[in-house]
């Protein structure tokens, strides 16, 4: 059996004929639609898409008035209207007669007198339905017309209604299904082609479907705005949008409505849009929510993106006040990352920590963290991060964070015991990737490769990346375990160039704790030539010691007009540019340096300035 | 005069099986056209059968009922010419005028009966015998060029016009017989039967019989059939009575669809007469997806009564099918099975009226 269940029809030349006549009068099927459309001019007012834009924005509902309530009263009318229309047959109303009406609906005799004789059997007194195939007037008929209906079924009312008007030439489907068809129809249309992003589709079946814009159906207006917004009529979907706020009785449509116009329009026409809501008496109350919600999407703007169209202070100052006012936690954490955004960092520390008070927020305390360490403040950022490593994966990392960055600065300052305690404890416990290859630098470049190996180790079995294996590599040749070595190169040399590249170092190992680090060794090396050219490698030293990269490079350039640089400056001068974020050149210097005479110190530069990236942001 | 099918097919008395006549040789052009999957010589083959199960020396039997009757050599003579077997035709309506023939006012008697002495114990007509009997006698004429059948047939349907044509309230109708449906034998009125109108027959009588409106009467079968729609499967009754001015069921028999009714549909698209709407009724009495029906309906409830026994019937629906759907023959139907007379014979019948008419459903 056919899905379609409506083929009621019968075909003879005759009646094609007839209904080819029918339609050549111009009320017979129309291709698209049902039926010719109906009195069209009884719709309320719709929204007028090629009108000019009215000179006085807000302006009052049209004084023709009435299209809404008719609109209203009509939908009110029609289903008492239908159901009178029905008889009911009372005696009958505990047999369920939907299989019957179902056959009688195809036509299928054989199947309907069996269905009758299988009800009469289980309910003598019951008497079958005397208008079973009463095609005309079929309810079960009507009813599965609407069942398509509401199922989106179009093409198959369509083949329904022509089949069974060829059977019944005069049979016309109820007024009310070929309006909602018709509708639907364009409906289905517009949505399609605004699904597809067809701006131009969408406005090109608007404008020749007048009456569409009514309230009764908001999507295809909201459709249709977005359409003109993107063809760039910004001015007409206000104006569409308006006609929403100002003429729809749904008081959630006319919300939704601002909240569209607040995604795709400029905050000053969406606050023009909800100066002219305000005429609605039922909008107050929504329209606060409104608004704080487009002042919460400005500030959430800027949080993002610094670049953002800055939120006026006007607004600004009486929000804030309100956010102290209702100690709204959340609030307060957006208006936190906004000022961190802007990097107003104590606005922003000061807003993170009213939220941890209000509220024990993880969020406010992760900020309010970031915020301290942004002003220098890393012990008390730390303190905070540790306070709060429990309630949040992501403030553990910072945590790590904050002290990875501490012990592997250039210039490390020796962390005390219960510092280093607890950091080892809470990357033990998290199994941190990145907290446990910078706990490996830490005591690598403190001299301790023992412990360093240890921590390499455990980085690398919880997630191999080139730093930890490069960092094993190295304590294992340290330590003087070349097995280890070997097999940290053979384990992940091919994935890693970095590693791979310590092959060559594989000879027998260096005195342990012999000075790696730069800026001792450049102090050592700062000799040779004219005293002038001693005093400016001592002065680089101090600076680079200092952070004054620039003035450090400045420094060496003044030198080398001297003295010819040697190994150890031109580390120096390596990690200084490496420290500037001028990788490229970084880079190019150690690799110089690497051929002349390759070290761990210029492996090390090679390899980080290549990677561009300090080596805490790699792995976790 | 209903027809009564009974639970046990009786098979073919017992007799010698006629020599046939060369039936074989006498194959005709229309015949030979193939017709879709039907086979060619579908015709040839099924009347050859059924001459042999239900022909004997010229006498049609009813192996059910156990007797002969008009409208069995009617029908018979019918096939006979559409098969193109003269001899055997001539064979079936010499016998019918000998045996059946009998009466003064030139119409069959309905019934011959082997069991009893007189054969004939009834002297009333069936109408639709002899209008079956007439257009078989008819289509002989034109197709051997025959002045006797010709004369013959015109005979009969004078015969028909004077005794069982009636003016009533309702327009032109056909009597079922001569004598006991009239409006003084029953409380209800005149007592018709739609099955009787053999719509396809009508247009022959047109061009024999000038004196008789046959298109009024065709008319008048269309109109009550239009408001023989009876019950929740808005079906006719076998039997009508239209004493009341409007058809209703007649009482003297029982409110069904039955055996008679069956042929209507199969009238309706023989005569390609375009009435849809009348159609309509009928072609969803036998579904042939899950092969249900067609049954004999009681009218007032719509409830399915026994299936009509026989693939007959369902060919019967088909036919209507097409004619309404252009619906293809069910491949099911395409051979004519080894039924009992009546079913074997409508579904020969269907056939034809597919083939005259209905090509492309073939």
């Amino acid at each position: 059996m056919k899905s379609m269940s409506l083929v009621l029809g019968c075909i003879s030349t005759t009646v094609l004929s007839a209904v080819t006549a029918h339609a050549a009068d111009g009320s017979g099927l129309r291709p698209g639609l049902l039926l010719s459309q109906l009195d069209s001019a009884a719709v309320s007012a719709p929204f007028d898409l090629k009108a000019p834009p009215p000179s006085n924005a807000g302006s009052k509902p049209a004084p023709t008035g009435g299209p809404l309530l008719m609109s209203t009263d009509r939908q009110a009318a029609s289903p008492i209207a239908q159901t009178a229309a029905r008889p009911v047959r009372e005696a009958n109303t505990k047999v369920d007669e939907s299989a019957l009406r179902f056959y009688a609906s195809q036509n299928d005799s054989a199947r309907v007198a069996m269905e009758i004789k299988r009800i009469k059997v289980l309910n003598p007194s019951w008497e079958p339905p005397s208008d079973l195939f009463d095609e005309a007037g079929d309810p079960a008929v009507e009813q599965k017309l609407w069942d398509l209906f509401g199922e989106g079924r179009y093409d198959e009312i369509r083949v329904a209604v022509e089949n069974i008007r060829k059977a019944d030439p005069n049979w016309r489907p109820p007024e009310k299904l070929v309006r909602e068809f018709d509708k639907a129809h364009v409906r289905a249309q517009l949505i399609a082609a605004s699904d597809a992003k067809d701006a131009h589709g969408v406005l090109a079946i608007a404008e020749s479907q007048p009456d569409m814009l009514v309230c009764a159906d908001v999507d295809s207006m909201w459709r249709v705005a977005e359409a003109l917004i993107q063809m760039s009529q910004e001015d007409k979907a206000q104006e569409l949008y308006k006609y929403i706020l100002t003429r729809c009785p749904n008081p959630d449509e006319r919300l939704a409505t601002i909240q569209k116009a607040m995604d795709l329009l400029p905050a000053q026409a969406v606050k023009a849009l909800m100066a002219a809501a305000r005429y609605r008496s039922d909008n107050g109350s929504a329209l606060e929510t409104v608004q704080l919600d487009l002042m919460r999407r400005q500030i959430g703007a800027v949080a993002s993106d610094a670049s953002a169209p800055p939120v006026p202070p006007a607004d600004l100052k009486p929000f804030e006040a309100l956010v102290k006012q209702k100690k709204t936690s959340n609030d307060a954490v957006l208006l936190g990352w906004h000022y961190y955004a802007l990097k107003s960092w104590p606005a922003a520390s000061e807003w993170f920590k009213l939220a941890m008070d209000w509220d024990k927020l993880p969020k406010a305390a992760e900020g309010y963290s970031l915020a301290l360490r942004q002003q220098g403040q890393l012990v008390e950022a730390e303190a905070i991060a540790f306070e709060w490593r429990n309630t949040s994966p992501l403030i553990v990392k910072l945590f790590v964070e904050i002290v990875a960055t501490a012990i592997t600065q250039a210039n490390p300052t020796s962390l005390e015991e219960a510092r280093l305690a607890r950091m080892e404890d809470v990357v033990s416990t998290t199994k941190s990737v990145n907290g446990s290859q910078a706990l490996g630098w830490y005591h690598y470049n403190k001299g301790n490769f023992p412990k360093a190996r240890q921590w390499f180790a455990a980085s690398v079995s919880w997630d191999a990346t080139e730093t930890n294996a490069l960092g094993l590599a190295l304590a294992a040749h340290r330590t003087g375990d070349r097995a280890l070595f070997q097999k940290t190169i053979a384990d992940y040399g091919k994935q890693y160039a970095a590693v791979a590249a310590l092959m060559t170092y594989d000879k027998p190992p260096a005195t342990p704790g012999k000075g790696s680090r730069i800026a001792r060794r450049g102090a050592g090396g700062g000799g040779g030539g004219s005293p002038q050219a001693g005093q400016l490698a001592n002065a680089a030293v101090e600076q680079f010691k200092n952070g004054q990269y620039r003035e450090a490079l400045a420094t060496l350039d003044k030198r080398s007009g001297v003295a010819r640089e040697d190994h150890g400056l031109g580390v120096l001068r390596g990690w200084a540019l490496y420290h500037l974020n001028q990788y490229d050149k970084a880079r190019e210097k150690f690799v110089e340096l690497d051929k002349k005479q390759s070290t761990r110190d210029t492996q090390y530069g090679v390899y980080y300035a290549g990677a561009k990236l300090d080596p805490l942001h790699r792995g976790d | 005069m209903a027809r009564q099918m009974g639970m046990v097919l009786v098979m073919l008395i017992s007799g010698a099986v006629l020599p046939l006549c060369a039936a074989a040789a006498s194959l005709g052009a229309e015949t030979t056209q193939a017709a879709g999957d039907l086979a060619a010589n579908w015709l040839e083959t099924a009347w050859g059968t059924y001459k042999k199960r239900f022909v004997r020396a010229g006498r049609v039997i009813d192996d059910v009922n156990r007797i002969s009757h008009s409208e069995g050599q009617g029908y018979a003579m019918l096939i006979a010419v559409k098969a193109g077997d003269r001899a055997a035709f001539d064979e079936i309506w010499q016998w019918t005028k000998r045996e059946l023939y009998v009466d003064p006012s030139g119409l069959a008697a309905w019934k011959w009966d082997d069991s009893t002495a007189s054969k004939v114990t009834d002297k009333n007509n069936a109408s639709d015998g002899d209008i079956l009997i007439a257009w078989a006698l008819a289509e002989a004429a034109e197709r051997w060029g025959s002045m006797k059948y010709r004369e013959a047939a015109r005979d009969i349907i004078r015969a028909v016009s004077k005794e069982n044509i009636a003016s009533s309230p309702m327009g032109t109708i056909l009597m079922p017989g001569r004598i006991g449906f009239s409006p003084e034998s029953h409380p209800d009125g005149q007592v018709l039967n739609l099955s009787y109108w053999v719509f396809p027959a009508f247009e022959r009588f047109k061009t024999l019989d000038s004196e008789t409106d046959w298109a009024a009467v065709q008319a008048t079968g269309l109109k009550l059939l239009r408001e023989s729609r009876f019950g929740p499967l808005r079906l006719p009754a076998d039997w009508i009575a239209i004493g009341s001015g409007q058809p209703a069921p007649a009482r003297a028999f029982p409110a069904k669809f039955s055996y008679n009714a069956i042929r209507i549909p199969l009238y309706l698209a023989w005569a390609q007469l375009n009435q849809p709407d009348l159609l309509r009724p009928f072609v969803g009495l036998w579904n042939s997806e899950l092969n249900l029906g067609p049954f004999e309906v009681d009218l007032s409830s719509g409830s399915a009564q026994q299936t009509l026994g026989g693939t007959g019937f369902k060919a019967v629906i088909a036919a209507a099918k097409c004619a309404l759907h252009k619906q293809k023959l069910h491949v099911s139907l395409r051979k004519v099975e080894s039924d009992a007379y009546y079913a074997t014979t409508l579904h020969i019948l269907a056939l034809l009226a597919l083939q005259e008419r209905y090509p492309e459903c073939l």
